[in-house]
């Protein structure tokens, strides 16, 4: 009986150790899953990156950019912020998002021009301890914008974007779907080049 | 010389291979090989230093025969000194490349292995002055994953009380002090620089961390912002590194080598008080 008793317990045990061991595998990220949530990720800070040239852009309505900082907005997880430092001062100034798309649109330039260069750098994808998985890509934007009398101001910065991937489940026609789901966290601004 | 001609060769290239028409025509094409040369994340710091990821920041396959080939190493491993840094003498990068690429046991950095933490300068509002503080921050294994959390802090406003000395054992009060009230108590607090030699032998005198999170719960301390952080680096046996960030033109910018010490392990200790700011 004792030894049923033992049996029985080891195979309990055995049971879920593999099912917790299952548990931790399942988040696993191989290097062919981490490449689709890379360009996932990287959609959303494309779809960032367009959508600040047009609330940028000068032409761009008022309805129209207020549309598209809300359409931004969605793309960040609350409470994100920038973190702006520029290359003649020390530190860093926090802005939350919202206020930071709001100030790109009122500045005071008759004509904006903002290009994004190709190059981008994306992080390895590391567990955070709510499980969550949190990268940085790295982009650089030129800015440059044009005053009525003629001045021109131009700088390039870097922007390092969080980005936060979650596995999620959805119920679709009965059936549970799991799906990556990417959310833009803070940015760090840095001035690299002014001109 | 050579190794630059050669990084502009591969990024010079790239910039033409460029298939992705995001940028315009105004993005000069000194500006890409620049920014394509800096090391735009310590994450690929490390890659590079490990030769993980190919001349345009994508990763390899472990299973991939270029990764962390010797020879492609030993070119990137060149380019992740800060080229303006008078303390690193070329003989002293020369020997630790050497070291870590040795073909019998390579060293390879590795992000979740310790031995590495970072400072990180702050400005806080103390007592309505700016003062700036040194935090050092290590990543620490947490619920699920990792986390990284303030391990120790300096401040110099606080350098002065800071105890660094032993005990002295002809300070205490004798085992009959009871029977007269305490009353010898007086001779603890006249002088608070030893009143510690009073306390039990269990007491452990308060740090910079202990206090300034005192401080900052009483509300005479303001966190103001972030205004520098930098790596150091152990995990090389036998060595000490410190990578800081330089935003600057050039092929030389992003995370560097600014700092190379050939360091036998006995000597560590002394390394990491130097940068903790003991007894400075």
């Amino acid at each position: 009986m004792n030894r049923l008793i033992k049996t029985f317990s080891i195979l309990t045990f055995l049971l879920v150790a593999a099912f917790l061991h299952a548990q931790a595998q399942s988040v696993n990220i191989t290097p062919e899953r981490k490449r689709a949530i890379d360009s996932l990720a990287l959609e959303k800070v494309r779809d960032l990156s367009k959508y600040i040239s047009i609330i940028g852009d000068k032409a761009t309505s008022m309805t129209e950019s207020q549309r598209v900082i809300e359409r931004t907005m969605e793309l960040f997880m609350e409470g994100a912020q920038m973190g702006v430092s520029s290359l003649n001062r020390k530190g860093v100034r926090y802005y939350p998002v919202q206020k930071y798309l709001e100030r790109l649109r009122a500045l005071n330039y008759q004509r904006i021009n903002i290009e994004w260069y190709n190059i981008q750098y994306i992080s390895d994808l590391v567990q955070q301890p709510d499980g969550k998985f949190v990268g940085v890509i790295t982009i650089y934007q030129r800015f440059e914008g044009l005053m009525e009398d003629g001045m021109r101001y131009v700088d390039v910065t870097k922007k390092d974007i969080t980005v936060y991937v979650e596995r999620k489940q959805q119920q679709i026609g009965g059936r549970l779907i799991g799906f990556w789901d990417v959310l833009l966290g803070d940015i760090k601004v840095t001035e690299t080049k002014r001109g | 010389m050579i190794t630059r001609c050669f990084v502009f060769i591969c990024l010079a290239g790239l910039t033409v291979a460029g298939s992705n028409k995001l940028c315009a025509q105004k993005i000069a094409a000194g500006d890409m090989i620049d920014l394509y040369a800096a090391t735009k994340q310590l994450s690929q710091f490390i890659k590079r230093f490990n030769n993980e990821e190919d001349r345009q920041g994508i990763a390899y396959d472990p299973t991939s025969k270029l990764y962390r080939e010797p020879e492609q190493r030993k070119q990137y491993l060149k380019l992740l000194f800060d080229e303006q840094s008078i303390t690193i003498p070329q003989s002293l990068r020369t020997s630790f490349i050497a070291d870590v690429t040795r073909k019998e046991r390579p060293v390879f950095l590795d992000f979740f292995a310790g031995e590495w933490f970072a400072e990180v300068k702050i400005s806080v509002s103390y007592n309505g002055k700016e003062e700036e503080a040194i935090l050092f921050m290590a990543l620490e294994k947490a619920g699920q994953g990792y986390k990284w959390v303030i391990n120790r802090m300096y401040f110099r406003p606080y350098a002065p009380y800071i105890r660094q000395t032993t005990k002295n054992p002809n300070n205490f009060l004798h085992p009959q002090s009871h029977e007269l009230g305490f009353m010898n108590l007086n001779r603890v607090f006249e002088s608070p620089a030893t009143a510690e030699d009073y306390t039990s032998k269990d007491y452990r005198s308060p740090d910079y961390l202990d206090i300034f999170m005192y401080d900052l719960r009483r509300g005479v301390i303001k966190f103001i912002t972030v205004n520098d952080t930098r790596f150091h680096f152990f995990q090389i046996k036998g060595w000490y590194f410190e990578v800081a960030n330089f935003n600057r033109p050039g092929l030389n910018s992003g995370w560097l080598i600014n700092n190379l010490v050939q360091l036998p392990p006995e000597q560590k200790n002394v390394m990491l008080s130097y940068i903790y700011r003991e007894n400075r």
